[in-house]
C-alpha cells in the first residue's frame, strides 16, 4: 500500500517533469548541445579532481579512476616540499600588485578622459589605450624583448646614451615584479577604462549641474561625486578579480618569459608551477592536487569577498 | 561661466598630460617593433631597437613569405580555427541562452545556474589534459583550438541579458499564428539579436586568433601550429627558426646571418595586421558588449 502512494507520488514529480520538458521540448532541444558541452568540459574535468587523491596510474581504468586511493598523500607532498610558499606568495603578491595598480590607474583614466574637452583627443587616446587589450601575450614579448633586452632594447639604450650602466633585465629577477605590473596596465587598463567610463556616464548629469551651480569646482564634484558613485562599480569588479588572485596568469608569465629559471624566484607563480609539474616532471597527481587546493581557495574567497559585500553594502555584491 | 578656478586648470592639465602619455605609451612598443621588422638585421643587432628604420631591409618579410612555410601554414590554421570557432561560438552560446531568457521554461533558472557554476569553479588544468588526451583523445586535432573554448558563461549571461530585452509579444504573437519555437529562434530572434551576435563573435575571434596555450598543451604536430605559438617557438627557439627555413632560402641568403629578430618582428606585424585593420569594428562592439555587462551586472 505504502510503496504504491510513494510509486505515485513519484511518478506525479516525474509526470509534470515530463510534461514541462515535452510541453517546451524545442526549447529544451535548443538547450541540449550546450548542456552536453558544459558536461563534457566542465563537469567532467571537476569529477577529475579526484585524481588529486590517488597515485595516478593512467593502465588503471576510465580516466585513470580505478588508481590506489592515497588520500591526502598528494597534498603532503606539495606542502612539504617547501615550493608552494614562495610560488604562492608570488602568486598573491603579483595578482595583488596587478589588481591595485589597474584599479587606480583605471579609474584615474575614465575620470580623466569624463573631463578632457577635446572630442578628438578623447577619441584618440582612447583607441590607442584599447588596442593592446586585442594583441596576446607571445606579441607582447615580442614588444618586451625591444623595450627590455639587455643589446638592444630601448631602455638600455637610453641608458648607455645617458652614460649609464645596462641592466640585465633577462637575468634579473628582482626587475620583474615591476615590468609585469608595467605590461598588465599596459595591456589591460584601456579595457577597464571602458567600463569605469561607461559607468561615469550613466550618471544622473543634473547632479553635476546642480553641484556647478552651489560652486563646486570640479576637482570637488570628482571627489565628491563622481568618485563615491564609482563605488559599486568598482567593488564589483574588485570581488570578480580577488575570486582569481589565486590563480596565476600563466599566458602572461610564460609568454613573456618562458622558462627562464634565473627569474622564477620572484615570477614563479603557482600555474607556472603546475604547469611544470605535469609537463616536465609528469607528476600527475601532485599537480591536480595543486591544482584543487587553488579551486578551493579560490572558491572560498569569492564566496566570502561577497559575503563581506553583501554586508557592507548590498547592491554591490555579486550574488 | 567658463572661468576656471587654477586649482581645476591644473588639474585639467594633468588629465591631458597623463592621457595623453600614457596613450602614446600605447602605441609606441608597437611602431618600434614595425620600425625594426623594416630593419637590416646587423644595423638592429649594432644599434638597437628605435623609433625610425634604420637601414631599410625587406629580408625579414622576404624569408616570411617565401623562405619557409611555416607561416603560410600558420596563417591558415590560424583562420580556419578562427572561423569555424567563431560560427559555432556564436550558434552555441545562442542557441543555450535564448531559452534561458523564454520567462515560461521552468527549468531556466536551473540551467542558468548549472552554467554560472563553471565560471566561478572548474576542474584546472591537469583533469582538463586528462580528459582531453586520454578521453577524447584530441591531442594533434585541430578541433581541440575550436570546440573546448566555444562556450563560456560570460558569453551566455551577455546574451542572455540581450534576448531578455527582446518585447515578450513578438514570440508570443508568432506562437499565436503556429510558429515553432526552433523558427521563432532562427527567424524572429536571431534576426533581432545582430548586434549581441556581431559582439560576442568578435569576443570570440580575437580569443581563437589569439590562441596558442591549446596548442602548447596538445599540439606538437607543426602543420597545426597557429600564428602566435609560432610566434612563441620563434622567440624561446632559436634553432626553429633555422629548421623552418627552407634550404632554398638559405642559399639564397648567400653568405649573410639569418635575420633571426627580423623575422621574429615581422612574424609578430603579420599576425596582428588583421586586428588592425579589424579595429573600428572591434573597438566599437567590444565597447557594446562591454557596456551591456556593465550596466546589467
Amino acid at each position: 500500500m505504502q510503496t504504491s502512494v510513494q510509486s505515485s507520488v513519484q511518478s506525479k514529480s516525474k509526470e509534470t517533469f515530463l510534461r514541462e520538458i515535452m510541453k517546451n521540448r524545442y526549447l529544451y532541444l535548443l538547450t541540449l548541445p550546450g548542456v552536453l558541452f558544459l558536461i563534457v568540459f566542465n563537469y567532467l574535468p571537476m569529477v577529475g579532481l579526484y585524481l588529486s587523491f590517488v597515485d595516478y596510474n593512467p593502465m588503471a581504468g576510465l580516466y585513470g579512476m580505478g588508481s590506489e586511493f592515497v588520500g591526502l598523500d598528494n597534498f603532503e607532498f606539495f606542502f612539504s616540499s617547501g615550493d608552494w610558499v614562495g610560488i604562492t606568495f608570488n602568486t598573491l603578491y603579483l595578482n595583488s600588485l596587478f589588481i591595485l595598480t589597474g584599479l587606480a590607474v583605471q579609474i584615474f583614466m575614465a575620470v580623466g578622459l569624463n573631463e578632457v574637452a577635446g572630442n578628438k583627443f578623447k577619441k584618440l587616446t582612447q583607441s590607442f589605450m584599447f588596442l593592446p587589450n586585442f594583441l596576446s601575450w607571445t606579441v607582447v614579448s615580442i614588444f618586451s624583448i625591444a623595450i627590455f633586452s639587455t643589446d638592444t632594447g630601448v631602455i638600455n639604450g637610453i641608458l648607455n646614451a645617458l652614460g649609464m650602466e645596462s641592466i640585465n633585465f633577462y637575468q634579473d629577477a628582482s626587475t620583474w615584479p615591476f615590468i609585469l605590473v608595467l605590461l598588465k596596465l599596459w595591456k589591460g587598463v584601456g579595457f577597464g577604462t571602458v567600463i569605469y567610463l561607461a559607468t561615469i556616464s550613466s550618471m544622473d548629469q543634473e547632479m553635476f549641474e546642480a553641484a556647478k551651480i552651489d560652486g563646486a569646482s570640479r576637482f570637488q564634484s570628482i571627489i565628491y561625486l563622481t568618485l563615491p558613485m564609482l563605488k559599486t562599480t568598482t567593488i564589483m569588479l574588485l570581488i570578480l578579480s580577488v575570486g582569481g588572485i589565486f590563480y596565476g596568469d600563466f599566458g602572461m608569465i610564460f609568454a613573456l618569459i618562458g622558462d627562464n629559471p634565473l627569474l622564477r624566484p620572484t615570477t614563479d607563480v603557482i600555474d607556472t608551477y603546475v604547469y611544470r609539474a605535469l609537463r616536465m616532471n609528469n607528476d600527475i597527481g601532485m599537480s591536480s592536487a595543486v591544482g584543487l587546493f587553488q579551486a578551493f581557495v579560490g572558491f572560498v574567497l569569492v564566496v566570502s569577498v561577497n559575503a563581506i559585500t553583501r554586508k557592507m553594502s548590498k547592491d554591490s555584491a555579486l550574488f | 561661466m567658463n572661468h576656471k578656478s587654477l586649482g581645476d586648470r591644473t588639474m585639467l592639465f594633468v588629465f591631458y598630460a597623463a592621457i595623453g602619455l600614457f596613450s602614446l605609451m600605447c602605441v609606441i612598443p608597437m611602431w618600434i617593433a614595425l620600425m625594426a621588422s623594416f630593419t637590416n638585421e646587423l644595423e638592429l643587432i649594432r644599434n638597437g631597437y628605435s623609433l625610425w628604420i634604420g637601414n631599410f631591409d625587406l629580408t625579414a618579410y622576404r624569408l616570411i613569405f617565401t623562405g619557409t612555410g611555416s607561416v603560410y601554414r600558420a596563417y591558415g590554421v590560424t583562420i580556419i580555427t578562427t572561423i569555424l570557432g567563431v560560427i559555432l561560438t556564436v550558434f552555441l552560446t545562442s542557441s543555450f541562452a535564448y531559452p534561458l531568457s523564454v520567462k515560461s521554461l521552468k527549468y531556466r533558472n536551473k540551467l542558468a545556474f548549472f552554467c554560472y557554476v563553471t565560471m566561478v569553479f572548474n576542474g584546472g588544468l591537469v583533469p582538463t589534459y586528462i580528459l582531453t588526451t586520454r578521453f577524447l583523445h584530441l591531442q594533434n586535432s585541430i578541433w581541440v583550438l575550436i570546440i573546448p573554448a566555444a562556450l563560456n558563461g560570460f558569453n551566455v549571461f551577455l546574451m542572455k541579458n540581450y534576448f531578455s530585452t527582446l518585447p515578450e509579444a513578438l514570440a508570443e504573437s508568432a506562437k499565436i499564428d503556429g510558429a515553432s519555437e526552433i523558427y521563432i529562434y532562427f527567424k524572429i530572434i536571431l534576426p533581432l539579436s545582430m548586434p549581441i551576435l556581431a559582439t560576442i563573435g568578435l569576443f570570440a575571434a580575437i580569443g581563437y586568433w589569439n590562441e596558442w596555450f591549446r596548442v602548447l598543451l596538445f599540439i606538437n604536430d607543426q602543420q597545426l601550429f597557429t600564428l602566435q605559438f609560432l610566434i612563441m617557438r620563434l622567440q624561446q627557439q632559436a634553432e626553429f627558426l633555422n629548421s623552418s627555413l627552407s634550404a632554398a632560402a638559405r642559399a639564397a641568403l648567400g653568405g649573410e646571418m639569418v635575420p633571426t629578430i627580423g623575422i621574429r618582428v615581422a612574424t609578430a606585424m603579420v599576425s596582428i595586421g588583421p586586428i588592425i585593420l579589424l579595429y573600428p569594428f572591434l573597438q566599437k562592439y567590444f565597447i557594446k558588449g562591454l557596456t551591456i555587462g556593465a550596466v546589467k551586472g
